[in-house]
């Protein structure tokens, strides 16, 4: 699990809470080429939305989401490569049948082997600022376990009752 | 011979009592039955939409392209801002967008897409992609296209997104079977 060294906002959610964060505590383990930042939005570009780190509790387990949109002065195949190279190399691997190039946008999933951990990149071409933006996700599933194996050992005796009854007799 | 007549000119009278109850019993059922009306698909005549679905999708992939730089979506035509608007020009194709755009185009977004769910009850947004002959990757395009947009409006929430906007995607977005995120 990563560390923030601090967020900038906490929002709670419908099915749980969020936190963003500065661009600095973006995830290690999917990295971002170089020169990204972060997008900017309205006439003067100074409206950013900085990447969340997120709960979601579902019925059978939390989903830890990172998510964050970045754009680089790179071609969307300049992109496409470097990511391919280089979460490879980190040790993702592919999902090719949900992935797609195409000429001016592709989406890139990945999974990580033998752990719950998926990364979803999508690009997108943007031919008047010349620059790919990116959308990305990382989803990790917490399974949560079953409602005896949570209790652990130590508590199940319930050892206040058990003193109380012995300073009884 | 009495009864055959009687027979004889009964049948007529039956036979159009029959008929009258029987037209009224079918304008009843067919009143009560939802006017859905199909069309058929250009791809294969085995594949039926809404009447008027196709419409709504293309322009959903509108809007949603103005959020992407006026891109194509799904294989849909992108979004051309007028040429003598300038300011709208730098909007879309320079991602000059503010947060009161951003609630303007989702707003416009859930709205069709309240229609497609209207139309197409129980059906998620895939199947109906599909359905009207999207391409896999087309498919994924429109609804990854769909995810930006709720993301881009949910981080604007604190810049004047109202969140009840962004509320009511997240809801059509459940309805229509798209996750926030895919996994």
């Amino acid at each position: 699990m990563a560390l923030v060294t601090s967020f900038r906002q906490i929002q709670r959610n419908v099915d749980g809470f969020s936190l963003r964060v500065n661009f600095e505590d973006w995830i290690r383990d999917v990295p971002l080429p170089p020169q990204t930042s972060l997008v900017g939005f309205g006439e003067k570009h100074d409206l950013f939305i900085y990447p969340e780190w997120r709960f979601s509790f579902q019925t059978d387990c939390t989903d830890e989401v990172w998510s964050g949109t970045f754009r680089v002065a790179l071609s969307l195949t300049e992109v496409v490569a470097w990511f391919q190279t280089k979460l490879m190399k980190q040790g993702w691997a592919t999902i090719p049948e949900k992935t797609f190039i195409e000429s001016d946008w592709a989406s890139l999933k990945f999974y990580f082997p033998e752990t719950t951990m998926r990364v979803s990149v999508s690009l997108r071409w943007w031919e008047d600022l010349k620059d790919t933006q990116m959308t990305i996700w990382r989803v990790t599933k917490h399974p949560l376990p079953s409602a005896v194996e949570s209790i652990p050992d130590s508590q199940l005796a319930l050892p206040i009752a058990e003193d109380a009854v012995r300073e009884g007799a | 011979m009495r009864i055959r007549s009687d027979y004889v000119s009964l049948s007529p009278i039956v036979v159009a009592a029959v008929l009258t109850a029987a037209i009224i019993l079918f304008s009843v059922l067919y009143s009560r039955t939802p006017q859905i009306n199909f069309v058929e698909s250009s791809t294969t005549s085995t594949r039926y939409l809404a009447d008027g679905t196709e419409g709504l999708t293309k322009q959903t992939a509108l809007h949603l392209s103005k959020m992407q730089g006026g891109a194509s979506i799904g294989g849909f035509p992108g979004f051309e801002p007028p040429d003598d608007d300038e300011r709208y020009k730098r909007k879309v194709k320079g991602e000059g967008y503010n947060a009161q755009d951003v609630n303007n185009w989702v707003k416009e977004i859930n709205n069709f897409l309240k229609q497609i769910v209207k139309k197409n009850p129980n059906r998620s947004l895939e199947k109906i992609l599909q359905k009207q002959g999207l391409t896999p990757s087309q498919t994924d395009d429109f609804l990854d296209a769909i995810q930006r947009t709720q993301y881009v409006a949910d981080g604007m929430k604190g810049h004047g997104v109202n969140p009840e906007t962004v509320k009511m995607l997240e809801s059509l977005m459940k309805t229509l079977g798209i996750p926030l995120w895919t996994y």
